[in-house]
C-alpha cells in the first residue's frame, strides 16, 4: 500500500515532467527548424543579392558567358551552393553547377511554381539535382525591368547538421532533466506522500489498538486539516473504544454471572436427564422383563400343552406296566416296547425343557449358530399352539449351511414374538380358514433374509409406520402392553446389526429381518 | 580564366618556399604590366597577410620587385640583382640567349597534369560561316589581353593565309581582361576566340553542348607553356637543393597543395629547355613574316 502510493505519486508526476520536456522539446526544436530555415532565407537571400549585383552588367548586356564564367568561379568557391539558374523571361535558362553547365528552353513546373514577384523558398528534392536543396527563388528586377528570376539551391548538409544537432542538444538536455526530474521527483512524491503515509500507517496502528496522535505539522495546508481531523477521529475512537471497552466488561461480568447460572442449570438439568435416562432404563428393563416373562408365560403355557400328552402316554404306559406286572401278564418285550416308548417321551420333554430352558437363559452371548436350528427350535416351542390353533407351517429353509455370527437368545426373542403375533392374529379367524405362516430363509449378497409371513388380512396401513414405536398396541384391554415389536426392533437394529421391516402383503402381513453374516462392524 | 590572381598567387608561392629555405633576403621580380590588375581580387590581400606570416615566422626579410619595363627587370636578373624571375613565355621569348645565360633552372607551371605545353586553337562560331581563315576578316575576334602568344599564333595565320600586313586585322582583335573567350563566342558575342587547348577542354568537359555551335578552325602544335620561374645562377646549389626539397614537401602537403586549386595551377615542374624548341620555332617564323609583310 505504501509503496504503491509513491509510486504511483512518483510515476505520475515523472510522467508529467518528460511530456512537458518532449512536448518543449518539440515546439523548440519546431522553432529551432524555422529559425535554421530563416537563417538559410535571409543567407539565401543576400548572396542572390550579391550575385545578381556582381552580374548585373552581364544582365543587362545579356552577357551569358560572364554569368557562366562569374557563377563558376562563384560555385567553385561555395561548396555549400549546389547550383544557379538564370530564368530570363522568354529567354534561354542558364543551370549551372559547379563542374557543368546547360542551357534549357524551359523549366520544369516545380521551380516555376515558385516564380512570383517576390521571394520563395522550398526544400524540395527536384530532377535537376538528386538531393534535398534549399531552393531560394529571387526575382531579378533592374529599376522597373523584370528581367526574369534567379534560383539557387542550397545544400541542406549545414542545414542537417543543425536539426541533428539540435535533437542530441534536445536529447541531452532531456535526458539530463530526466535524470534530474528522476531524483527530484523522487524526493518531491516521497516528500508530497510521506503526510499520507504517516496516516496510513497511524491508521493501521489503530487498527492494532494503538490510538496515538500524530504530530500535528506545521502549515494551514489540506495535510494539516487532514491530520488535524484525524486526530479528532482519533479521539473520538479512543473514547467510543473506552466506553465499549466499558461496556464490554460490565457485559462480561453480566455474562459470567449468567454463565454461573447457568451451569449450574445445566448441572441440574444433567442430574435431571440421568435420573431420568436411569428411570427409563429402569422402566425399559422393566418392560423388557415384563414382555420376556409374558413371553415365557406363553411359552410356559406353550410347553404345558405340549407336556400334557407326553406325559399322558407316560402316565398311560406306566400305569398299564404296573398292572400287566401285578397280574403277571407283563412279558419282556412288552416292557422294552413301553420303556422304550416312555423313555421317548421323557426325552421330548428333556428337549422341550432345553429349549426352554436355553431360551430363558439371560445370556447374549455372540455364537456361530445356524438360522435353520433357530428356527426349528422356535417352532418346537410353539408347534403345540400352532396345532391348537390350526395354524399351518410352510417353512422354506436352505439346504445348505446357514451359520451365522449372531446372539442366538436375541434373535429367538425376536422371532418368537413375530411368530407369537402372527399366531395371535390368526387365532382370532375361525378355524374353518385355512391358517398359514409361511417362514422363508435366502441369503442375498453377505445377509440373510427371514420373511415371516401370515394371511391374517394384515396390518392396518393407518399404522404400519407405528407398530415399532414403544407402547404401540393393537392389543387393548387384553393382555399386550406394545412393548414387543419395540423391543424386537431394538434388539435387531442395535444388538444383530440387522434391519426389521413390515409390509403388508395379499393376505397378510410379511416381517422381513436382515441379518448380515457377522455382527463385525466394517 | 583569372590569370593575374594565377601569377600573384605563384608569387607568394616562392615566397614561402624561400621563407623555408633561407635567412638572407631573397629578391623576386616580376613585371607590372603583365600584374597590372591584380588589385582586383580579394584575395590578393588575404593571400599576402598569410605569406608575411609565414615571412615572419621564418625570422627572413622577401622583397618583392615590381618593374614596369622589361628591359630593365632582365638587365637586374642578368647581372644578378634579382634572384628568382617570374616571367611570362613571351618575354622569355623576346631575350632567351640572354636570360638563358643567367639562369640555372627553370620551373614551369602547368595547368595540365600530364602535357606540359598546350595548344594554341582558332575556334569560331558555326553561326558564322566561317570555313577557313579568310573568312575572318571583318569579323569580330577576341582574345585574352595576356595571352602574348595567342596573338603571335593568330598574327602568324594571318601572315600565312592572307600575305599581308597585319596592322589592321589585328587592330580590330578585341583583347578580354577578364573572363573566357570561348563562352562569349558561344553565345555570339563574337565570332572567333584564340584560346589554348587545356581551356577549351575544360569548357567543352563543363558543357558540351558547346561544340554543337563551335569548332575549331586552326590548331597550332603543343608549344605553349602557360608561366614559367627562372632561378639565376647566383642562387646557391644548396639553395636549390633547399627550393627542390620545399617544393616537394609543398606537393606533399594537403593543405598546401590546396592552394594549386586556388591558383588553377596543377602541376609544377622543371623544364627542359628543348620543350621550348617548337615555340622558338614559331616565334621565329612569326618575326620572319611580320618583317615581310608589316
Amino acid at each position: 500500500m505504501k509503496s504503491n502510493l509513491f509510486v504511483k505519486f512518483y510515476v505520475a508526476i515523472l510522467l508529467v515532467i518528460s511530456l512537458i520536456l518532449i512536448f518543449y522539446g518539440m515546439i523548440n526544436i519546431s522553432d529551432q527548424k524555422k529559425s535554421s530555415l530563416k537563417i538559410m532565407e535571409t543567407q539565401a537571400s543576400i548572396i542572390s543579392k550579391s550575385i545578381v549585383l556582381s552580374n548585373v552588367e552581364a544582365i543587362l548586356s545579356n552577357d551569358n558567358a560572364i554569368i557562366i564564367e562569374n557563377s563558376l568561379e562563384f560555385l567553385k568557391e561555395n561548396k555549400l551552393v549546389k547550383y544557379l539558374i538564370f530564368n530570363k523571361i522568354n529567354g534561354e535558362k542558364i543551370l549551372i553547377f559547379n563542374n557543368k553547365w546547360l542551357l534549357k528552353n524551359e523549366l520544369l513546373p516545380e521551380y516555376k511554381i515558385l516564380q512570383t514577384e517576390e521571394n520563395k523558398y522550398k526544400i524540395l528534392k527536384g530532377s535537376i539535382y538528386n538531393e534535398e536543396v534549399f531552393h531560394y527563388t529571387y526575382p531579378i528586377k533592374i529599376s522597373t525591368y523584370n528581367w526574369g528570376w534567379f534560383h539557387i539551391g542550397f545544400s541542406l548538409d549545414e542545414y542537417n547538421k543543425n536539426i541533428e544537432r539540435i535533437y542530441n542538444n534536445f536529447l541531452y538536455i532531456t535526458l539530463i532533466s530526466f535524470l534530474f526530474s528522476v531524483f527530484f521527483t523522487f524526493l518531491f512524491a516521497k516528500w508530497l506522500v510521506r503526510p499520507i503515509l504517516k496516516l496510513t500507517q497511524k491508521t493501521k496502528d489503530i487498527a492494532h489498538g494503538n490510538y496515538e496522535e500524530i504530530p500535528v505539522m506545521t502549515g494551514k495546508d489540506e495535510i494539516y486539516e487532514l491530520t488535524h481531523n484525524f486526530n479528532l477521529m482519533v479521539r473520538y475512537l479512543k473514547r467510543t473504544r473506552e466506553e465499549v471497552e466499558k461496556s464490554r466488561n460490565e457485559l462480561e461480568t453480566k455474562v459470567k454471572i449468567r454463565t454461573k447460572e447457568l451451569k449450574e442449570l445445566n448441572r441440574s438439568l444433567d442430574k435431571k436427564v440421568q435420573e431420568e435416562v436411569i428411570r427409563r432404563q429402569k422402566q425399559e428393563k422393566y418392560l423388557h422383563e415384563r414382555s420376556k416373562m409374558a413371553q415365557m408365560g406363553e411359552m410356559l403355557n406353550n410347553i404345558a400343552h405340549q407336556w400334557r400328552q407326553p406325559l399322558s402316554v407316560i402316565t398311560t404306559v406306566t400305569s398299564a406296566v404296573k398292572l400287566k406286572k401285578d397280574l403277571n401278564l407283563l412279558k419282556d418285550q412288552e416292557f422294552d416296547e413301553n420303556y422304550k416308548l416312555v423313555m421317548e417321551n421323557a426325552n421330548y420333554l428333556t428337549k422341550t425343557i432345553d429349549t426352554f430352558s436355553k431360551y430363558t437363559e439371560d445370556t447374549y452371548n455372540v455364537e456361530h449358530v445356524s438360522l435353520n436350528d433357530v428356527i426349528r427350535d422356535l417352532l418346537v416351542l410353539n408347534s403345540d399352539i400352532l396345532k391348537k390353533n390350526f395354524i399351518k407351517i410352510n417353512l422354506d429353509l436352505p439346504i445348505e449351511s446357514t451359520n451365522i455370527e449372531t446372539i442366538p437368545n436375541s434373535l429367538s426373542h425376536v422371532l418368537f414374538n413375530i411368530l407369537v403375533n402372527a399366531n395371535n392374529a390368526l387365532s382370532s379367524k375361525d378355524n374353518s380358514f385355512n391358517k398359514v405362516i409361511n417362514i422363508s430363509l435366502r441369503k442375498e449378497d453377505s445377509k440373510y433374509f427371514i420373511d415371516i409371513e401370515d394371511n391374517a388380512g394384515g396390518i392396518n396401513e393407518k399404522i404400519i409406520d407405528k407398530i415399532f414405536e414403544p407402547y404401540f398396541s393393537t392389543k387393548y384391554n387384553s393382555k399386550g402392553v406394545g412393548m414387543g415389536l419395540y423391543l424386537s426392533y431394538d434388539i435387531v437394529v442395535n444388538q444383530l446389526n440387522g434391519k426389521i421391516s413390515a409390509k403388508n402383503c395379499n393376505n397378510g402381513a410379511v416381517f422381513t429381518i436382515e441379518l448380515p453374516f457377522s455382527l463385525k462392524k466394517y | 580564366m583569372n590569370k593575374p590572381q594565377i601569377h600573384i598567387l605563384f608569387i607568394f608561392f616562392i615566397f614561402t618556399i624561400l621563407a623555408h629555405s633561407s635567412e638572407r633576403v631573397s629578391k623576386i621580380g616580376y613585371l607590372s604590366e603583365v600584374y597590372s590588375d591584380l588589385k582586383y581580387k580579394n584575395s590578393r590581400i588575404a593571400l599576402k597577410i598569410w605569406i608575411e606570416d609565414i615571412s615572419k615566422d621564418a625570422g627572413i626579410n622577401i622583397d618583392l620587385l615590381t618593374y614596369n619595363k622589361y628591359t630593365e627587370l632582365v638587365d637586374d636578373y642578368t647581372k644578378g640583382k634579382i634572384q628568382i624571375l617570374a616571367l611570362n613565355p613571351y618575354f622569355y621569348l623576346l631575350d632567351t640567349d640572354k636570360i638563358n645565360d643567367s639562369t640555372r633552372v627553370i620551373w614551369n607551371l602547368q595547368k595540365d597534369t600530364e602535357k606540359v605545353l598546350q595548344k594554341i586553337y582558332l575556334v569560331v562560331n558555326k553561326e558564322s560561316n566561317i570555313n577557313s581563315f579568310p573568312d575572318l576578316i571583318n569579323k569580330k575576334i577576341l582574345i585574352n589581353k595576356n595571352n602574348y602568344i595567342g596573338k603571335i599564333f593568330l598574327e602568324k595565320l594571318y601572315f600565312e593565309n592572307l600575305k599581308n600586313n597585319s596592322t589592321d586585322f589585328m587592330s580590330k582583335v578585341d583583347l578580354l581582361e577578364k573572363g573566357t573567350v570561348l563562352l562569349k563566342t558561344f553565345f555570339g558575342k563574337y565570332d572567333a576566340c584564340i584560346i589554348d587547348s587545356y581551356e577549351y577542354d575544360v569548357m567543352m568537359e563543363l558543357n558540351p553542348a558547346l561544340s554543337k555551335k563551335l569548332k575549331i578552325l586552326e590548331s597550332s602544335d603543343y608549344i605553349l607553356n602557360n608561366h614559367m620561374i627562372l632561378f639565376n645562377k647566383n642562387n646557391h646549389p644548396k639553395n636549390m637543393e633547399i627550393y627542390n626539397n620545399t617544393l616537394n614537401r609543398f606537393l606533399k602537403d594537403t593543405r598546401k597543395n590546396h592552394l594549386f586549386d586556388l591558383i588553377k595551377i596543377n602541376k609544377i615542374r622543371v623544364l627542359d629547355p628543348s620543350d621550348l624548341d617548337k615555340l622558338k620555332k614559331v616565334f621565329s617564323e612569326y618575326k620572319k613574316l611580320k618583317k615581310k609583310y608589316n
